[in-house]
């Protein structure tokens, strides 16, 4: 029974910490910061974000 | 005063040591984490894990593989201290208590690898090797891995959030960094005295005619990346004061460089990942600051502190090691506190109060000087950004760091990420002591007994692990309570410096202008020291004041 209680314990955790990532994520979600493909200057992000490589 | 130049030579040596490597090291750290190419080993640990290290994830995809790698890890380290009795290597020991059992779960997937228990008194060769040693190696390179993705967040332009591959930083920080280093370093214990085998436990008759069981096994290997990944866990109960685990002078200041490596050569690699090497100097020189001046203190508390005979034996000498000697122990104990290490060669507990008061105060300080494995850099990172803000107040300019701007919601992280260990700490420590259960643990009333409540919940708050001693900690209260403040105190100040990293890496970088604040100048070096301590000051006084202060002046 307390083991059952341990992992509910953790597993809650773990969820309220992934609620935290995504109510995070809609906080900063600024529509300002969104790149528009028509936007010269977004176009200019876009290419400075491809050169800069894939996992590092 | 007749150790004072053996301590400035152990001081000397060090720096000359830590000195001469961490250039390398951070050199090392910086291509590991930049380099698009994969080593051969690198490619079969993602096709055996099914990820993709090329994908550059966004901040949310990132911080979900963190948690989701740290759930797996916990539930298979809980999964294994109860089954332990069925384990091969038990040594016949029972399965650990279902508090005990995740207390210590969480402790070593979180890094802080509190021990409840006595090492060899209750675990197991396998447990130790395939269970905690893993998570010693797993948990050192999850906290790198944040860093480096806020180093990238800062270096990066128009990112759209996207801060790397949490798998490949894993992955890389291990295998290349961690697994080789942690190998030489193990050897090199065993060269000193460090004991390496499987054995079981050895019945000897003592001179007073009792019993008394000493058990060998696996140490060497896990004393190294216990030090170097700042974890801290010892096989022993006594840790780093168990002759086995640390048998002389020589090993204990090659321990103490263990631990300052990689948390220094993370702030040298920050520097190099930015693209200015002057920012990273800059961050270490604070770090380093901070360190000399605790060591300095712990020093001076313990050879000539407060108290008849500390001062008529030229040092207090309850609970030291003879062979490390008064300043021997006080260096690893600032070393300790202030790395969120929690290893430990003198017994905390019996440090004068003002020694015992210092350490505390480095634990406070959020593990920055120079922190944990990763957590140090992106801790002091997010100090930084306080002092840069602050600077902008000041001069009425918007504030920016690193070409980044510090705005309204920027700015909200941080403060979220600055007050949640405190949170953690002082309603942790407000729970303990009014609950009877947290007092009933308690071995010392007044001063004393409130630094024993407050330092554990604090040690374990900050990931450092390392416990004052004179509380009984293994009970389901404590096991919940302390679990509970390492989880919390892990994970929720990750997933704000994830947050972060991508708002910055969504930015573009700001060329610098003439109102912009130079993060690399010596000013800067005292603004950021000052903004440390203020903070944790304003924070913590009144329970300091309640606790060590009162106990030095009483």
């Amino acid at each position: 029974m307390n083991d059952v209680l341990y992992l509910l314990l953790t597993l809650v955790a773990f969820a309220l910490l992934a609620v935290l990532v995504g109510a995070l994520d809609r906080y900063l979600d600024d529509p300002a910061d969104r790149v528009d493909p028509t936007d010269p200057a977004d176009q200019t992000a876009q290419t400075e974000l491809a050169t800069q490589g894939g996992a590092a | 005063m007749s150790e004072i130049v053996p301590t400035l030579l152990q001081v000397a040596v060090l720096v000359a040591a830590l000195g001469l490597t961490v250039p390398l090291l951070g050199r090392l750290l910086a291509h590991a984490y930049t380099s698009p190419r994969h080593l051969a080993v690198e490619r079969v640990t993602y096709r055996a894990l099914r990820v993709d290290p090329d994908a550059d994830q966004h901040w949310r995809t990132y911080a979900m593989s963190v948690l989701g790698f740290s759930l797996v890890g916990v539930l298979a380290l809980f999964a294994f201290g109860r089954l332990q009795e069925h384990l091969p290597l038990s040594l016949g020991f029972a399965a650990l208590p279902t508090d005990g059992a995740w207390n210590t779960a969480v402790s070593f997937v979180t890094n802080t690898n509190w021990q409840w228990y006595s090492g060899e008194a209750a675990l197991g060769h396998l447990m130790q090797m395939s269970g905690l040693t893993v998570q010693n190696f797993l948990s050192a390179g999850v906290g790198m891995a944040v860093a480096a993705a806020f180093a990238r967040g800062l270096a990066r332009r128009g990112g759209a959030g996207r801060v790397g591959n949490f798998w490949a930083d894993l992955v890389r920080t291990v295998l290349r960094v961690l697994l080789p280093i942690a190998l030489v370093a193990a050897v090199l214990l065993v060269v000193m005295g460090v004991v390496q085998n499987l054995a079981g436990p050895h019945l000897v008759d003592t001179l007073t005619g009792g019993n008394q069981a000493i058990t060998g096994g696996p140490v060497a290997s896990q004393e190294a990346i216990k030090e170097l990944g700042t974890n801290g866990g010892g096989f022993y109960n006594a840790n780093s004061a168990h002759p086995f685990e640390n048998p002389t002078p020589m090993s204990n200041l090659f321990e103490i460089f263990l631990i300052l490596l990689v948390p220094f050569a993370m702030a040298w690699s920050f520097g190099l990942i930015v693209g200015d090497r002057r920012q990273g100097v800059a961050v270490l020189t604070v770090m380093g600051l901070l360190l000399a001046v605790s060591v300095a203190l712990i020093t001076w508390a313990e050879m000539a502190g407060p108290g008849t005979a500390p001062q008529l034996a030229q040092g207090a000498l309850e609970g030291k090691e003879q062979r490390f000697g008064t300043a021997g122990s006080a260096l690893f104990a600032a070393v300790t506190t202030g790395t969120s290490t929690g290893a430990v060669n003198t017994m905390h507990d019996s440090l004068t109060a003002p020694g015992g008061g210092v350490a505390l105060f480095n634990m406070m300080l959020g593990e920055i000087a120079p922190g944990g494995v990763g957590s140090g850099l992106y801790g002091m990172l997010m100090l930084a950004v306080v002092t840069v803000f602050l600077c902008g107040l000041m001069v009425g300019r918007t504030p920016e760091y690193l070409g980044k701007k510090i705005g309204q919601r920027e700015i909200v992280l941080v403060a979220a990420y600055v007050l949640t260990t405190p949170v953690l700490v002082l309603v942790g420590s407000a729970v303990a002591l009014t609950a009877s259960d947290g007092l009933a643990g308690l071995q010392e009333s007044g001063p004393h007994g409130l630094t024993e409540a407050v330092y554990a919940v604090t040690s374990a708050s900050n990931n450092n692990g390392s416990a004052f001693g004179g509380l009984t900690s293994g009970t389901p209260f404590w096991n919940t309570l302390l679990g509970s403040c390492m989880l919390l105190g892990r994970f929720l100040p990750m997933v704000v410096v994830l947050a972060l990293a991508g708002r910055f890496a969504t930015q573009p970088r700001l060329p610098a202008g003439a109102g912009t604040l130079p993060t690399h100048r010596p000013l800067f070096v005292v603004l950021l020291s000052g903004v440390a301590l203020v903070v944790v000051g304003l924070t913590y006084v009144p329970v300091l004041a309640l606790g060590p202060i009162v106990e030095s002046l009483s």
